[in-house]
């Protein structure tokens, strides 16, 4: 059994200029995925951009309008009956019956997957093991919290052994105890070298499961690549956010004097949020984080300016995101305004 | 044959999911079956007719004996007036429906039936009542009015317009299981899971089919059952011929209703639809009204109407009639094989939409 990503491997899930077109409207349009087995790959992308059209064709409930994809060496277009039972899908709806039990549920999969005798069982011991459902396999699968009922479908998805697993946004609604639930769960399958494809728009779901990240706008593929590969490509990213007291406004003239002697020495980006009285500033090329972090600070010291918080960070998916998928100069801004998010809930 | 044996383990997984999700909501069946006694019942005893209408009598002299005629029928109370002007007074103040003056002079031998004249359906149930007593004492009233009829049969209006509902009913709750069966795990989401099983589609329309049809069909038995005793209709002597038809006409709405279901796709849609078709059908398939007395362009309509041939089967049943059962039957599997044929189409074409 495979427990990590092998790109020398077959690869468990390949498409080849993958397309689907709803009239004149291009929902996806050519793309080529490439994902090994036991590897975690996550789509991200807004709504509307493509992801669950993709799980619908990959999951031949939808037919491409051009290109190809194959699961596990098979065609899915040629061979489509034939690769039904290679993967199982949890979609961003529950769907589980909610009058039958938690093992009826999972006993009616079993069965409609032809598993018989005491295979079925295994089975099930096995895609609950290590969940809370182990405790509530009598109780009524429609008095499990939607967490629960989360994990259930993804125990149902996992009911045939699947190879690939193709999750639609599957901790959508759920709170943050049930996603962590969920997070574990899909750790668990990876150890198991199952391949999941995991579409989201919860950037911090992606940066803590994915091996690899896909970002889609549009229907094409925008950017791929690991976290940290990504995290390269916006070093430029890097900035500090200060939010000043209401004392002082962050467009005052006043403090745009002050602000004049950080230009002198750096080549920087300046910029104000008036609705939050803060100020953005870019990290400066070709020097280092620390060195500008005990400049701002001296900066702020020597010239007296009052402020309640500073933020600095590493860019994270968020910035990244932002960053590839929109373009034009609010991304900056967007970017940092996150980081002192971030910064007021305590993270940073 | 390995796809048998797939097909096979999937449909008895979802009859076996169906049939327990079926136990589980017993308010459900009850409701099925109330629904099912109260059209019996009412929509039943309400069409075939009133029993005991209040109908005054002005005979003093004791002329006639319209008296006992018209209380032996059961479908006369009958009032005797020795007062004219006080009958009239009560016919207009609407406490007898109708008022019969016999002419007291012997010679004259004539009885006047008086109406208040403002309501054409009550004027109908008592020239209807009026000629069913006429004619059963033709002879011992020694009146020039006689009926007979081919054939000798035991049954009154109510039990043939029940074996009418009877047919209706098969068609109400097929697309009422069928809505709620189907579009429910369409709307749950299940369906998806059913689907991306192996034969999982073909598996879900046999399997689907056949719980609907036997859960539409027991709740109509046990509602035939509990309301012949009480209502007092008759289920006929051919049991198996009931059984047989009722099987067969469920089956066949169930399979059209599969087919409203795969383009009606929400239950809100869905559910309007087959009820509004349900009241036309119900007017233009000869159930209450045979259609031989129905204008020639719903004759017609009602000869491409399943429900037609549904009726008719179900009439022989239950009342023993002749019935063209062999050309009805084969209709009906058209009907049926047709509906799974397309729905299978569609279904398969349009996957991704649920």
């Amino acid at each position: 059994m495979q427990t990590s990503a092998q790109p020398g491997a077959l690869p468990s899930l390949r498409t080849e200029n993958l397309t689907k077109m709803f009239g004149s409207r291009v929902s996806v349009d050519k793309l080529n995925l490439c994902i090994y087995p036991g590897e975690l790959y996550a789509l991200l992308g807004d709504n509307g951009a493509g992801k669950t059209t993709t799980i619908g064709m990959l999951t031949t409930l939808l037919a491409p309008t051009s290109g190809r994809f194959f699961i596990c060496g098979h065609d899915g277009i040629k061979d489509g009956r034939r690769i039904r039972g290679l993967f199982g899908v949890v979609s961003q709806d529950l769907s589980v019956y909610n009058e039958l039990t938690v093992y009826e549920n999972l006993r009616f999969l079993a069965e409609l997957y032809g598993l018989k005798g005491d295979t079925i069982d295994k089975r099930i011991e096995q895609v609950i093991a290590g969940s809370s459902l182990v405790s509530r396999l009598n109780d009524r699968a429609g008095n499990l919290s939607g967490g629960m009922q989360r994990r259930l479908s993804i125990a149902c998805a996992m009911i045939n052994e699947p190879k690939v697993l193709f999750m639609d946004e599957p901790t959508v609604g759920l709170d943050p105890a049930a996603r962590r639930e969920i997070w574990s769960s899909l750790k668990d399958l990876k150890k198991l070298g199952v391949t999941i494809l995991l579409t989201t728009h919860y950037l911090e779901e992606a940066e803590i499961l994915a091996d690899r990240i896909g970002i889609i706008r549009g229907g094409k593929l925008i950017v791929e690549g690991s976290v940290a590969e990504l995290s390269e490509r916006i070093q430029g990213m890097r900035g500090l956010s200060i939010k000043l007291k209401d004392t002082v406004s962050a467009d005052g003239a006043e403090i745009a004097r002050k602000l004049e002697k950080i230009k002198e020495r750096f080549d920087i980006l300046i910029r104000h949020d008036c609705l939050r009285n803060t100020i953005y500033l870019s990290q400066p090329e070709h020097v280092s984080v620390n060195e500008f972090l005990r400049f701002v600070f001296d900066w702020l010291e020597s010239e007296d300016i009052p402020f309640t918080k500073f933020a600095s960070g590493e860019p994270n998916l968020e910035d990244v995101f932002l960053a590839v998928a929109r373009s034009g100069p609010e991304v900056e801004n967007q970017s940092l305004e996150s980081s002192l998010e971030k910064v007021q809930g305590g993270h940073h | 044959m390995a796809i048998i044996s797939t097909l096979y383990d999937a449909v008895k997984a979802i009859v076996a999911k169906d049939i327990l999700a079926w136990t589980r909501r017993p308010l459900y069946f009850l409701a099925s079956v109330l629904m099912a006694v109260l059209i019996l019942v009412c929509v039943g005893n309400t069409i075939s007719g009133a029993n005991d209408m209040p109908f005054g009598l002005y005979d003093p002299g004791g002329i006639s004996e319209l008296s006992r005629h018209l209380t032996e029928s059961g479908r006369f109370r009958v009032r005797v007036y020795d007062d004219l002007e006080k009958a009239k007074s009560d016919l207009a103040h609407e406490k007898i429906v109708a008022l019969a003056n016999v002419a007291q002079d012997p010679l004259e031998d004539s009885v006047q039936i008086l109406t208040a004249g403002n309501n054409p359906l009550v004027d109908d149930q008592i020239s209807m009542g009026l000629l069913s007593v006429l004619t059963q004492k033709a002879k011992e009233l020694s009146l020039p009015l006689h009926s007979a009829a081919l054939y000798q049969v035991h049954f009154g209006l109510k039990d043939y317009i029940t074996a009418g509902l009877t047919a209706y009913l098969c068609y109400v709750l097929a697309s009422m299981n069928l809505g709620f069966s189907w579009i429910y795990e369409w709307m749950e989401k299940t369906y998806r899971q059913i689907v991306l099983a192996p034969m999982g589609l073909d598996a879900a329309i046999i399997a689907k089919t056949f719980t609907v049809t036997m859960e539409a069909s027991t709740v109509l038995w046990l509602a035939l059952c509990l309301t012949s005793p009480i209502s007092g209709f008759t289920l006929g002597n051919n049991f198996p011929f009931l059984v047989g038809s009722t099987l067969l006409s469920v089956f066949t709405f169930t399979c059209l209703a599969l087919l409203f279901a795969c383009f009606l796709r929400t239950i809100r849609i869905y559910t309007m639809t087959v009820s509004i078709l349900g009241v036309a059908l119900m007017f233009v398939s000869g159930i209450i009204t045979p259609i031989k007395a129905m204008p020639y362009w719903e004759q017609k309509l009602a000869a491409i109407m399943p429900l037609y041939y549904a009726c008719d089967l179900t009439k022989g049943a239950m009342l023993g009639i002749p019935c063209e059962a062999g050309r009805d039957v084969i209709v009906l599997l058209g009907f049926a094989f047709i509906s799974l044929f397309l729905s299978r189409t569609v279904l398969a074409r349009s996957q991704a939409s649920v």
